[in-house]
């Protein structure tokens, strides 16, 4: 026994061992490099429009002033690196179709998006406020409250943001229930659109675009294009809208970040296999021995 | 010029680097005063947005004379019920509420729009397709039967059903590289966001 422990200790490490006990700061390092490199110096990768994106920017290129659109921001702070630039994108794309627009979260850090981001960039140009766009704010209860939006929005929202009752706000003059709205606009990183879907499109047709952070696109896939009529599918479908619209963004910038920390992570995944695998027979062999 | 932006935007920086100490260093008290400003500013947020919806939903209305919401708001105060032994019985009655409540809305559309809406798009259809888009239809089709004779267990899985069953296993090891493939690439556009910042407010980049 004793020598047992004696030939383990003094058992140098191989290679396939070392690289199975790196140091995960030393990857954490590698990963910020490659992000930081290609922000510095672009690659310039070409990007290709995928069909659910093209499909989500004809849809809103649809759009005209009597339409009226439902602006979800669904998602927290937490996902604006990843659709922050979509959000940007989409938002300019709607108020160049002239249409009225409704913004609403359903998520609480949702309002800061709103009034941080999409306020400012409405507010410049010439758009009046409750006659051209409404900021509802917050609301709470999910799917339940989402069934309740689709037959009677004041019952779930009695007010803006400024407390105006929707009464007194012209835009909302017409406006109660899901067949008022011509297109719901949903920026989701959870399973937010799940319920516009079950409560809104299965029971009245409305029709949905999901803006998606990618770790929820697999999910929603099947959705497209029956139940979703656009997808702009994580910052890669953001980059494309971006194009689309001809005003490159913090999406674009990213794009060739994405590329190259992915090739990494490829990279990473073959060695991972290999130390597993070849040190999987070494240690066959040894019993085998 | 200082003015608030300018604090603002070095307070965002300082923070983010204080953070990434954490995985790029070990964790120390810089660390771990970032996360316990999130916590607090996330809860301090969380809370006045609450005590508004309730407010506004709640104490407006019974003020008004809806005094039926008086019932929601019992139960409401009941929910709080749950952290004392003697009384969390009490609890109990408004959980079942909001489960039974929830699950019977959910489920009056979700057999429609997650079951028979899904099987309608499962189906074939020519019409109006590309090639190449009827023959990702018929693969679909192909695949979403494979991938249900997986499931099937009260069958022995010999014959056609093995064949089958396998490329349903083969079809859902591709989809769980999908969903890996795309939960790190959410992950690192949210470490590049913040690096993106970093090097905006450095300069680095426009």
């Amino acid at each position: 026994m004793k020598d047992l422990l004696k030939e383990e200790v003094g058992h140098k490490m191989s290679i396939l061992e070392k690289l199975g006990n790196v140091d995960r700061r030393v990857i954490y390092w590698i990963v910020v490099f490659c992000i930081a490199i290609p922000y510095i110096r672009p690659l310039g990768i070409p990007i290709s429009i995928s069909n659910v994106t093209q499909t989500a920017y004809n849809e809103i290129s649809k759009l005209n002033q009597n339409s009226i659109v439902w602006f979800a921001v669904d998602i927290g702070v937490g996902g604006l690196p990843e659709l922050g630039g979509g959000i940007v994108a989409v938002f300019d794309h709607v108020i160049k179709t002239n249409a009225k627009i409704i913004l609403v979260t359903g998520a609480l850090e949702g309002t800061l998006l709103i009034n941080d981001i999409l306020i400012p960039k409405i507010e410049k140009e010439t758009r009046t406020y409750g006659i051209d766009y409404v900021n509802l704010g917050y609301f709470s209860g999910e799917e339940v409250a989402k069934t309740r939006l689709a037959t009677d929005i004041r019952s779930v929202i009695p007010n803006d943001i400024y407390e105006t009752t929707l009464d007194e706000i012209p835009i909302m003059a017409n406006i109660n229930q899901a067949t008022d709205i011509d297109l719901v606009i949903c920026f989701d990183s959870g399973i937010s659109v799940d319920g516009y879907v079950r409560q809104w499109q299965s029971r009245f047709n409305t029709k949905i675009i999901g803006v998606f952070a990618a770790v929820i696109v697999p999910q929603h896939y099947p959705f497209f294009p029956t139940q979703i009529v656009g997808m702009i599918p994580g910052q890669r479908g953001c980059a494309e809208y971006e194009l689309l619209i001809g005003k490159p963004g913090d999406a674009i910038k990213t794009s060739d970040v994405m590329s190259v920390s992915h090739i990494f992570m490829i990279f990473l995944i073959i060695l991972g296999n290999i130390q597993f695998i070849a040190s999987k027979y070494i240690k066959g062999d040894k019993r085998h021995d | 010029m200082i003015d608030a932006t300018s604090i603002g935007l070095a307070i965002a920086f300082i923070l983010t680097l204080l953070c990434y100490t954490f995985p790029l260093y070990k964790d120390n008290v810089l660390y771990q005063f970032c996360e316990n400003t999130l916590i607090g500013l996330s809860i301090g947020h969380t809370s006045v947005i609450a005590i508004n919806r309730i407010r506004d939903l709640n104490v407006k209305p019974i003020m008004a004379g809806n005094y039926t919401l008086l019932i929601l708001t019992i139960l409401g105060i009941m929910l709080f019920a749950r952290f004392s032994k003697q009384y969390h019985w009490a609890y109990t009655w408004p959980m079942a509420i909001m489960i039974g409540g929830g699950t019977g809305i959910a489920m009056r559309s979700y057999i429609h729009a997650q079951f028979l809406n899904q099987i309608k798009a499962t189906m074939i259809s020519f019409s109006g397709k590309s090639v190449l888009d009827s023959i990702n239809s018929i693969l679909i089709l192909i695949f979403v039967i494979c991938t249900i004779s997986f499931f099937l267990f009260t069958y022995e899985q010999k014959g056609p059903l093995r064949t089958t069953s396998m490329i349903g296993r083969i079809v859902l090891m591709a989809t769980f590289g999908a969903v890996f493939a795309n939960v790190s690439l959410t992950r690192l556009a949210a470490i590049a966001g913040r690096i993106l910042f970093i090097l905006q407010t450095l300069g680095l980049v426009s």
